[in-house]
């Protein structure tokens, strides 16, 4: 059980989770802390959904209202098209959404998706595989 | 009494000469299907592989990005990494679904990571005289009542520290002698059984065996194209980064 938070801006939420679905992925997620979860909201600025991993960029406004990029990584195209029904059009520029996900260990505006929320309140679990 | 003899051994004979023919008029069982692991991807074929010197030193050599020496993605020497195959058995530790398509003097596998094939010929072919190494090598194969054999030889071994090549997902490596059998069958209607065994007298001290199992899926495979990390703008994507 994972607890979980919700931020208006970006960044305010560092929450331990207890309970991981490991992902296997491309290179193992090690640059991404597993223990940690993050929350980020804004507006997407790309999408690439490409192989072996698909893109997602965001620009949020911090709690000083500073604007700041983020990239966020998501499995590959299979993957997220089997299972979400993911796809080139699923993200376009100017939607807005919050991320929740793991951060990049060295500090960097990176995150690896684990939830996504979409502004209709949909969420979207892109770790729940049932392979 | 002499003709009751000569009788005797003719049917005899006879018995040895039909069963090989009506062996071969057997169907051979059906594997057909996609299939997709049902392992986990940072698992390895037996708890100690039986690493020679020479093995030793190059798993030592090794960076993986999977399991217990995961090595961050920018120092580590995988060739998965680069989108490079992973030969074989290491290809069925990617979390990507292949096709097994029979034909009668040949199996097709379609691998759906990185859109790679593999040939085996059913033919009764010997290998080639004169090797030609391949990320995939070269396979023959035949049945065994409702067991499919396959042999592998010439599979580009481990070369240098910076062109890694495993049996799996976690350093484990192989060299050009590399001999591999599978023994695969179904042990029940959705799934299939890969008995796997790495003969490699250069990498390791003995052969051992291992067993992977697959589960059939209604995936249908799709285009797979692993180079497109080169488009991608990820940070952690970038290759040589």
């Amino acid at each position: 059980m994972i607890t979980r938070l919700h931020c208006k801006i970006f960044w305010a939420c560092l929450i331990l989770a207890t309970s991981h679905t490991p992902l296997e992925a491309h290179h193992a997620n090690s640059a991404y802390d597993r223990s940690m979860d993050l929350t980020v909201s804004g507006t997407v600025t790309k999408w690439q959904f490409i192989n072996p991993h698909a893109g997602l960029w965001l620009t949020a406004i911090n709690d000083r209202g500073a604007s700041q990029e983020w990239s966020v990584e998501f499995q590959g195209t299979l993957d997220l098209y089997r299972h979400y029904s993911f796809n080139k059009d699923t993200f376009r520029p100017g939607d807005e959404i919050t991320l929740i996900g793991n951060p990049a260990r060295n500090g960097d505006p990176d995150l690896s998706a684990r939830i996504v929320i979409f502004s209709d309140g949909k969420e979207v679990d892109v770790r729940n595989i049932p392979d | 009494m002499r003709d009751s003899f000569i009788t005797k051994i003719s049917i005899v004979g006879s018995i040895f000469l039909i069963l090989p023919s009506l062996a071969s008029t057997q169907s051979p069982p059906d594997l057909s299907g996609v299939w997709q692991k049902d392992f986990p991807g940072n698992s390895q074929l037996v708890p100690e592989p039986p690493l020679s010197a020479w093995g030793q030193e190059r798993f030592d050599l090794a960076k993986p990005i999977h399991g217990p020496r995961t090595t961050p993605p920018t120092e580590a020497n995988a060739a998965e990494l680069m989108c490079f195959p992973m030969g074989l058995p290491g290809t069925y530790y990617r979390p990507r679904p292949f096709e097994l398509v029979q034909l009668p003097n040949r199996i097709v596998m379609v691998f759906e990571v990185n859109n790679f094939w593999r040939m085996i010929y059913m033919d009764g072919r010997e290998f080639p005289e004169l090797p030609l190494h391949s990320w995939n090598g070269y396979s023959i194969g035949h049945y065994e009542d409702d067991t499919l054999v396959i042999e592998t030889r010439h599979i580009i071994g481990w070369e240098s520290e910076t062109q890694q090549r495993w049996i799996d997902r976690l350093g484990h490596p192989f060299s050009d002698e590399l001999r591999l059998i599978e023994r695969i069958r179904k042990t029940d209607e959705g799934t299939l059984e890969n008995e796997v065994t790495i003969d490699d007298p250069i990498a390791y001290t003995e052969p051992f065996t291992g067993i992977l199992h697959f589960r059939e899926t209604d995936y249908e495979l799709a285009e797979f194209i692993c180079q497109e990390l080169m488009l991608s703008d990820l940070p952690e994507m970038r290759p040589g980064q």
